[in-house]
C-alpha cells in the first residue's frame, strides 16, 4: 500500500544500524534512529524501543561496540561505534541485499 | 542490564527533546514529541531483554519445565523409556554387586592373603588328599604355621536332624580340629572343637552355621549348650558360628552347609582314602614358591616312607585363586549376559528417542523459525535425554537395592546359576 511506512524485519533493522555507524563512525542510539529515518526519506516506521533491541543484538554478536560519553551539546549519551567482525558482517549482508534486490527486481519486471 | 538500558534511554530523551527545541519547538512540545518518538517505553524494554536474552540458569528451569510438560504430554513413552532404562540399570547393577562381592571383595578370613589350597595331583579328578599323608604334611613341613583340612565329600541332606519340630535333613561338613583356627574365625556364641571330641568316635558335638541357627533356632542364643538329635544320636551343640562366616560360599559354591562335626585323623579314618581338602596358613616370610618347593620334595619322602598309602604330589595355590577359580567362568558369563542386555537396552531407548524426533520435526522448525538458536535446540533436546537418563537410573536404583537385598536372603547367599559346581558325596559323612 503506497503511502504507508515500511515495517522492518529484525534482520534488515540490523544491517542499517551497522551502515549507519559505519558512514558516520560514532553515534548514540538516537541519533542512529533519527539517521535512519532521514536517509529512508522517512519511509521507515522506526519505534525507539526497537533500535535499543537491535543495538543489543548486535553488540552479542561483537559486531559493534558500546561506551558511554557526551555529546557535542554536553549531554551523557551512550556511543556505539562499528567494530572490524561488523565491517566484515555488513559487507557480506550488503552484498547479499544487492543480490536480493537484484533478483527480485527481475522476477517481478517478469 | 535494565539501568543502563534506563539511562541510555533517558539519555536519549533528553537529547531528542534538544533537537526538538533547536528546531524550534517550545519546551513543551519538545517533549510531547519526544515521547511519542520514544514509542513505548515498556515494548521498548521489552524487546530489550528478549534481545539480550536470559541467563543460563533461566533457560535450564525454561527447558526442564517444557521437557516435563513434554513427557507427560508423550506419557506412554516416557513411561517405556523410563521402565526400560530403569529394569536395565537395574538389572545390571544388581548382578554387578553380585560379582562384585563374589570376586572382587577379599575373603572373609583373617589375612587372607596368607591362606594357601593345597591339593593332590595325584587324585583325580577330586584331588583330594588322605588322611595320613596330611598328618605327615602337617607334622614335617617349616612354610606353614597350620594346615587344616575338611571332608571333599559330604553328602547333601546326609544327616538327619529329628525330636524337636519338623524332621529335616541337613548338610553337615566335618572339619580337622583346627580348621577354623587356621582361617582365623572364631564362633560367635560357645566354642570350637577340643582334642576329646575330635578322637575316633568321640563325644558327639556339632557347631552350628549362622544361617541355620537364625532359621531353625530363630537365633536363639540358649541353644548352646543344648542337644539335638542327629541321626537317632543325640549331639551337643557347642557353639554358632557368626553370620560372616559362610563355608559354603567360599569351598563349595551353591551349597549350604547347616553343621560342622569334629573330622577324626586317624588311622580309622585313613582308611578310606583320599578325602580331605586341605587348606593352610603360610608362616610370615615364607612364599607360595618355597612351600610349593618345599611340598613336592616332602611329598615324594612321605609316599617313598609310606607305599601303602595313596600317592601324594601336593600343589599349592592361593585360597583366593581357588575360590575365585571356582566361580570366574560362570561369572563371566554372567557380566556378558548383563553387557548385552544393557545394549539392547541402549538400541531400544535409541529407537524409541529417534521415532519421537522423526514426528517432532514440524515442532523444531517452528521454534528454529521463532528464533531459537541451533544451541538452543540442542540444549533442550539434551534436557529431554538427561531427564529420561535420570528417572530411569533412579529407578534402575531402586531395583538394585531391592534385587540384591533378595539376593543376598536368599539362604545365606547361594548362587543358583552355579549348581553344576557341587561336591560329591562319595563317602556319606553319616559314617561317623
Amino acid at each position: 500500500m503506497p503511502g504507508q511506512k515500511l515495517d522492518l524485519l529484525q534482520g534488515t533493522l540490523d544491517v542499517m544500524v551497522l551502515q549507519t555507524l559505519a558512514s558516520l563512525g560514532s553515534l548514540h542510539g538516537y541519533g542512529i534512529a533519527r539517521r535512519i529515518e532521514q536517509v529512508s526519506g522517512d519511509q521507515v516506521l522506526l519505534n525507539q524501543g526497537t533500535i535499543y533491541a537491535s543495538l543489543v543484538r548486535l553488540q552479542q554478536r561483537g559486531w559493534i561496540s558500546a561506551e558511554w560519553g557526551t555529546s557535542d551539546n554536553n549531554r551523557k549519551a551512550k556511543f556505539y561505534s562499528i567494530t572490524k567482525k561488523g565491517r566484515s558482517q555488513l559487507a557480506a549482508d550488503a552484498a547479499h541485499w544487492r543480490r536480493l534486490a537484484d533478483v527480485m527486481g527481475r522476477v517481478l519486471a517478469t | 542490564m535494565d539501568r543502563d538500558l534506563e539511562s541510555e534511554m533517558a539519555a536519549d530523551f533528553d537529547l531528542a527533546v534538544d533537537e526538538n527545541v533547536r528546531r524550534g519547538m517550545s519546551r513543551e512540545d519538545a517533549r510531547r514529541h519526544a515521547l511519542i518518538r520514544l514509542g513505548g517505553m515498556e515494548s521498548a524494554r521489552e524487546l530489550h531483554r528478549e534481545a539480550r536474552g536470559l541467563p543460563v540458569f533461566d533457560t535450564l528451569l525454561q527447558d526442564l519445565r517444557y521437557t516435563f510438560r513434554n513427557l507427560r504430554r508423550d506419557a506412554g513413552f516416557t513411561t517405556f523409556a523410563i521402565l526400560i532404562a530403569g529394569l536395565g540399570i537395574g538389572a545390571s547393577s544388581t548382578v554387578f554387586s553380585v560379582v562384585n562381592t563374589l570376586l572382587i571383595r577379599p575373603l572373609p578370613f583373617s589375612d587372607p592373603g596368607r591362606l594357601v589350597w593345597i591339593w593332590n595331583g595325584k587324585s583325580t579328578p577330586d584331588r583330594a588328599t588322605q588322611v595320613g599323608n596330611f598328618l605327615d604334611l602337617r607334622d614335617h613341613n617349616k612354610s606353614f604355621s597350620d594346615l587344616g583340612a575338611y571332608n571333599a565329600f559330604t553328602s547333601v541332606g546326609g544327616t538327619k536332624l529329628t525330636g524337636g519340630g519338623e524332621p529335616e535333613r541337613l548338610n553337615s561338613m566335618p572339619v580337622s580340629q583346627n580348621f577354623f583356627s587356621v582361617l582365623g574365625v572364631q564362633p560367635q556364641l560357645g566354642r570350637l572343637f577340643n582334642t576329646d571330641e575330635c578322637r575316633w568316635r568321640g563325644p558327639k558335638v556339632v557347631v552350628l552355621s549362622y544361617g541355620f541357627w537364625k532359621r531353625r533356632f530363630n537365633s536363639n542364643p540358649g541353644i548352646v549348650g543344648r542337644s539335638v538329635i542327629l541321626d537317632d544320636a543325640p549331639a551337643t551343640v557347642i557353639g554358632v558360628m557368626p553370620e560372616s562366616f559362610n563355608f559354603a560360599a567360599v569351598f563349595a559354591p551353591g551349597g549350604r552347609i547347616d553343621l560342622f562335626v569334629p573330622l577324626p585323623l586317624t588311622k580309622e579314618t585313613d582308611a578310606s582314602g583320599n578325602t580331605l581338602a586341605v587348606i593352610g596358613r603360610l608362616k610370615p616370610g615364607a612364599t607360595i614358591q618355597s612351600a610349593q618347593a618345599e611340598f613336592s620334595v616332602l611329598g615324594k619322602e612321605i609316599y617313598a616312607a609310606h607305599h601303602e598309602r595313596n600317592d601324594i604330589e601336593p600343589v599349592l595355590g592361593p585360597l583366593d585363586d581357588h575360590v575365585s577359580g571356582q566361580l570366574r567362568p560362570a561369572l563371566f558369563l554372567l557380566i556378558c549376559a548383563v553387557g548385552v542386555v544393557m545394549l539392547i537396552v541402549c538400541a531400544n531407548l535409541s529407537n524409541l528417542l529417534l521415532a519421537r524426533t522423526a514426528t517432532r520435526q514440524k515442532e523444531m522448525a517452528i521454534r528454529a523459525a521463532l528464533g531459537a538458536g541451533r544451541s538452543r535446540l540442542i540444549r533442550q533436546m539434551l534436557t529431554e535425554s538427561i531427564v529420561l537418563a535420570c528417572c530411569g537410573a533412579v529407578l534402575g536404583l531402586i531395583l538394585a537395592v531391592t534385587g540384591t537385598r533378595i539376593l543376598a536372603h536368599l539362604d545365606g547367599m547361594n548362587i543358583p546359576l552355579l549348581g553344576s559346581v557341587q561336591v560329591d558325596g562319595k563317602l556319606s559323612g553319616s559314617r561317623w
